[in-house]
């Protein structure tokens, strides 16, 4: 059996070829998601051990935890920690490492921000081996008025040696250096993509404003262990404050908690590939369904020569195999290069992804291999049991081909029946459930079961959906369309099959782009509802402020209406730590900032009175009329509710909304975080835009940003995510079009006799050709239905969920993106059907007639 | 029963000196080794020869499907021998008939939708009073709406008898007709060519190896290695067999 299942394959390899590639594609992809997994922790990996090169021992404060590098409030180890261990016997050098914010300007005087975030600055450690970069070009910082840039920002900002370059210090001064040389941060990628200046350590203290240092780190003597070493440091007095690690455990600590993100990460796009798989699956058995369909004379013979049933199913079984195996290796490979291939299109995308060598670790290799060929032979199950079934007299009729029924069997009937009906108790359910997050869940898991009952329904769809759909066309475009429909027709099981991968495709894509949509609307919606002002002005990361004298500026301005700073800050209220409490100047309400109130008016905030967001009422146990108490530096600031309102989920409103007097009076701020600024009446948008451009002029680290730039970044966010989202569908939508030209490319080689006699008849190579085609566009369109309708519906049901808990919002059915996923859609199944369009036109009426099947 | 007119003053169809060859170098064979014929309007020819003597091959080089090494055919006034491709399915279309052996009709179609596919694939219409002509003379009034695979194989025959009628051709060919048919279904068909030869004027080519069935031709071209070996003129099945004695078969 084993020598006819072989023959069989190499007899059969071009109808092989295709259901191979589905399965080589669904591999690829779980390979490549691995891969991109290992490869991203890999880099991680070995960053972190570049910043644990040579270090034998590490000191760090304790609760380290989760900050960004460089932020102000993050806990240091002081300079006197580093003297210390300088002296420890074995110690061979030490060296205190500093990270801070140390945005540097390009030469047109902006900050430069890589995403959003402006660069940092790092001191020279005395020790060159205890340096986490090399020298790319020049040389490290010799005095106090020199630094070095990483070597991408110099590129990118076209810096040349010796030139001035600018950085705004931690109290908002910007002072100049001269730039000396570029560092190759090679793979460390503690500091993200951001720009990184190194100063001498001095300097890095003045620059930054960092009271001490973040990590200070040891060098061991020849023959002291990390061990041995650690343990010394961790006897010195007072050391119980700080965290003491050896220096491979530095490495993989930090690595594990940023992998922990990669992993996330990966486990997202593990769902696509599943998907991708499971559309695979679809076409495995769709193609195997057809060729034993096709066998089944062969079949018969091999039983009427003495096959049994068992020798007929385990052939069927060995094929598929040898299928899953050699496509799942070829799959593995690809993945390789899909695997390096994700990884950039990540980091194109934005997401501040490591990248490094790719890593294709034993585990992924047995894993890809593993699901490939397992996913392969159950797909091949159902039609290997339905070959057995092929009577050895079927050897000998004549090969007149049964119309197939469209029929159900009960099995069919019943999966359906009960997957619609629970898909649609638990979808309302979901849809019911406005309250957690669950209802999402519920809603998903009813398209799923909604869905499968749509899969079994699928050959009773097929016949009357195809009538329709041909109708018309076959009415305009004659003989050749309505041949298309009648072929399209008359294997209702097959063509379900073949557009169910296409289907689901589908289907994922509108869902998405219905729930992505409608998020941007939605926000859109509630910026222009509540917050219609020209202009923001917003400080910088890691806790800048928008200073009084550019606030004072502004408000100064004719070509200026409104100017309304807003405060914000965490504090404790009515013992509640925590809350977001804040300040907005009174001339933003009603004309800029307009909350939808729950209760009272903002007009009562006031000296002694205070508003609040409903959400926080629970919360501080206080309600309209009650009272807040608010500690602040500055001693307890006790409060009356004078007005309750809903700030939204996108909302600039604190929780405790005070007046601008007791809040600065309470905590005393050194400037605002934002300011609301609108045009004056009458003032055109460039003279406004102009007033507040100079007004900022000179503090280099402010931003101005109007509700359209607003609502520009968010869309960009959006389309970005939808793009991304597009791409990895895009591989299910690949995958499925081999389903299709598959099951063309074998309906083709069944239907051979028959489109000789119809050119003997008279049919045109073009028009064979023609008939092909249309017969794809068939199926596509049906798949186009189905998906899109379902994927309506269900996107429909979610962001109405959404709606419902988030307590507004609006939906929005993305027209024209869906209509793009449909035409790319049609498309590419017209694009599947060119080959075997192609191959039955090719092939001579004489011999095709001659070929007595 | 009147001998046709012998050389007819325009013969519907003439094949010239044909000569076909499978194969090159030493392995060549010469399926067809100059063969010269005319037919006639009207007329009903019967091809016969043992396997091999290349009967099938001249109907394909006849009928358009097969393009000769060397040698001209004629069609009415058309030389199809050097047409190309998208000409010479324009005249199967339009000017020539097939009835095959087995595999005649479309299974995804039913009976009218196989009758009127060569029309449909023109865009045309079929002519009413010529359509209730082929329909009734063939009896398949009660048939039309059923699919292939509802008729018997004598039925599926005269579907397409009617196919190949309802264009009008210039000539049918007719391939082994009756080869998958028991006597009493295959002189049904055999019959009906006879009749629509006589009483509608059309001119039939055919290829059997049944002395019967070509005792309903007007004529019998024998053939033999590629050449045409002989002629049998009001042929009936014993003189057919004498023919085929005499000549060693």
């Amino acid at each position: 059996m084993m020598r006819s299942a072989l023959a069989s394959l190499r007899y059969r390899k071009a109808r092989l070829a295709a259901s191979s590639l589905a399965v080589a594609a669904g591999v690829a992809f779980v390979t490549g998601t691995l891969v991109m997994g290992a490869s991203m922790n890999a880099a991680y990996f070995s960053g972190f051990a570049a910043g644990a090169k040579n270090v034998a021992a590490a000191v760090t404060p304790r609760s380290s935890g989760n900050y960004r590098p460089g932020s102000e409030d993050a806990p240091w180890v002081p300079a006197s920690v580093l003297t210390r261990i300088g002296s420890v016997p074995g110690v061979t050098a030490a060296a205190g490492r500093l990270v801070g914010q140390a945005p540097l300007l390009s030469d047109s005087g902006k900050v430069i921000r890589n995403g959003e975030v402006p660069g940092i600055g790092i001191n020279l450690a005395a020790d060159p081996a205890l340096r986490g970069f090399t020298v790319a070009s020049g040389h490290v910082p010799a005095s106090a008025g020199q630094v070095a840039v990483d070597m991408a920002t110099a590129a990118d900002e076209h810096f040349r040696l010796g030139q001035r370059v600018r950085v705004v210090d931690h109290g908002g001064r910007v002072r100049a250096f001269l730039l000396v040389g570029t560092i190759d941060l090679g793979a460390n990628h503690e500091f993200g993509n951001s720009t990184v200046t190194v100063f001498q350590t001095a300097t890095a203290f003045s620059v930054t404003g960092r009271p001490g240092y973040d990590q200070v780190v040891a060098r061991a003597a020849p023959g002291v262990s990390q061990a041995a070493l650690t343990a010394r440091i961790r006897a010195l007095p007072g050391m119980s404050a700080y965290q003491v690690q050896t220096g491979a455990q530095l490495a993989t600590a930090e690595a594990d908690s940023a992998a922990h993100f990669t992993q996330q990460f990966t486990t997202a796009i593990l769902i696509f590939a599943v998907i991708a798989l499971a559309v695979a699956c679809i076409v495995i058995y769709n193609t195997f369904t057809i060729l034993v369909t096709q066998r089944g004379r062969e079949l018969a013979l091999q039983r009427c020569v003495g096959a049994t049933r068992r020798q007929v199913f385990g052939e069927m079984l060995l094929e598929s195999l040898a299928v899953g195996v050699i496509a799942s290796a070829a799959g593995v490979v690809a993945g390789l290069g899909l695997g390096w291939g994700l990884q950039r299109l990540f980091a194109g995308f934005g997401a501040s992804v490591p990248s490094g060598p790719v890593v294709l670790s034993p585990s992924t290799v047995v894993i890809a291999m593993v699901t490939g060929t397992l996913v392969t032979v159950m797909a091949a199950l159902p039609p290997a049991r339905s070959a057995t079934r092929v009577a050895p007299v079927a050897a000998l009729g004549s090969q007149h081909e049964q119309p197939e029924s469209a029929r159900i069997g009960w099995l069919r009937a019943a999966v359906a029946v009960v997957f619609t009906g629970a898909g649609v108790l638990v979808t309302d359910n979901g849809m019911q459930n406005v309250g957690g997050r669950s209802g999402f869940v519920e809603i998903a898991a009813g398209g799923c079961l909604c869905f499968v009952a749509v899969l079994a329904l699928g050959p009773v769809i097929v016949p009357p959906v195809i009538t329709f759909l041909g109708w018309l066309p076959g009415k305009l475009a004659g003989a050749t369309v309505r041949l298309a429909a009648a072929n399209a027709r008359r294997n209702p099981h097959r063509v379900a099959a073949a557009t169910a991968a296409l289907t689901i495709g589908l289907t994922l894509m509108t869902v998405f782009t219905v729930v992505i949509s409608s998020a941007q609307a939605s926000s859109d919606q509630q910026i222009t509802e509540h917050y219609p002002f020209d202009y923001i002005v917003q400080a910088g990361h890691g806790g800048q402020l928008v200073p009084p004298r550019v606030i004072s500026a502004l408000a100064a301005s004719p070509a200026l209406g409104a100017v309304a700073p807003l405060y914000d800050q965490q504090a404790t209220v009515n013992g509640a730590g925590r809350t977001d409490v804040g300040a907005i100047g009174r001339r933003a309400f009603g004309m800029s900032i307009q909350p939808a109130m729950v209760a009272g008016s903002l007009a009562a905030v006031g000296p002694g009175v205070a508003a609040v967001d409903s959400s926080q009422l629970t919360r501080l146990h206080t309600g309209l009329g009650g009272t807040v108490v608010v500690s602040t530096p500055g001693g307890a600031e006790r409060l009356r509710v004078g007005a309750v309102y809903d700030g939204g989920s996108h909302s600039v409103m604190p929780g405790v909304l005070l007046s601008v007097p007791d809040f600065t009076r309470g905590f005393r701020p050194a400037g605002a975080q934002e300011v609301f600024v609108n045009r004056a009446p009458g003032a055109s948008t460039p003279a406004s835009r102009a007033a507040v451009d100079a007004a900022v002029a000179s503090d280099p680290l402010l931003t101005v940003s109007t509700v359209a730039d607003y609502k520009a970044a968010l869309s960009n966010t959006v389309n970005r995510v939808l793009a991304l989202f597009g791409a990895l569908l895009g591989l299910a939508l690949l995958i499925a079009l081999f389903g299709i030209a598959n099951t063309l490319t074998l309906s083709v080689i069944e239907r051979t006799r028959e489109s000789a006699l119809m050119r003997a008849l008279g049919l045109t190579r073009g028009q064979l050709r023609r008939m092909l085609l249309a017969e794809a566009l068939f199926m596509a369109l049906l798949a186009v239905l189905l998906g899109v309708g379902l994927g309506a519906a269900f996107g429909w049901a979610m962001v109405d969920a959404f709606i419902k808990s988030a307590g507004g919002g609006v939906i929005s059915i993305p027209f024209a993106e869906i209509g793009l996923f449909a035409a790319i859609g049609t498309a590419a199944a017209l694009l599947a059907s060119v080959l075997p369009a192609r191959r039955a036109a090719r092939v001579p009426v004489v011999s095709a007639m001659a070929d007595v099947g | 029963m009147q001998p046709p007119v012998l050389a007819p003053a325009r013969a519907v169809l003439e094949a010239t000196d044909l000569v076909k060859t499978y194969g090159a170098g030493d392995t060549a064979v010469r399926a067809l080794d100059g063969v010269t014929a005319a037919f006639a309007p009207g007329e009903f020819t019967a091809i016969m020869g043992p396997s091999g003597s290349g009967k099938s091959t001249l109907l394909h080089c006849l009928a358009g499907l097969d393009t000769p090494a060397s040698g001209s055919v004629r069609i009415g006034d058309t030389e199809i021998s050097r047409l190309g491709d998208r000409a010479l399915t324009m005249l199967r279309r339009h000017r020539v008939g097939f009835i095959f052996q087995s595999f005649n009709l479309l299974p995804a179609l039913t009976a009218e939708q196989n009758i009127r596919l060569p029309l449909d694939l023109a865009g045309r219409k079929p002519d009413p009073g010529w359509w209730d002509t082929v329909i009734t003379s063939l009896g398949l009034a009660d048939r039309l709406r059923h699919l292939p695979s509802q008729l018997s194989g004598g039925q599926q025959q005269r579907v397409a008898c009617a196919r190949a009628l309802i264009t009008k051709p210039d000539v049918i060919f007719a391939d082994e007709p009756t080869g998958n048919l028991d006597s009493r279904n295959g002189a049904e068909v055999l019959g009906f060519l006879r009749a629509s030869v006589r009483e509608l004027g059309q001119t039939v080519v055919m290829v059997t190896h049944d002395p019967v069935a070509a005792s309903y031709a007007g004529r019998v071209l024998f053939l033999a290695d590629g050449r045409v070996s002989g002629e049998l003129r009001a042929p009936t099945p014993q003189s057919v067999l004498d023919y085929l004695k005499r000549n060693g078969e």
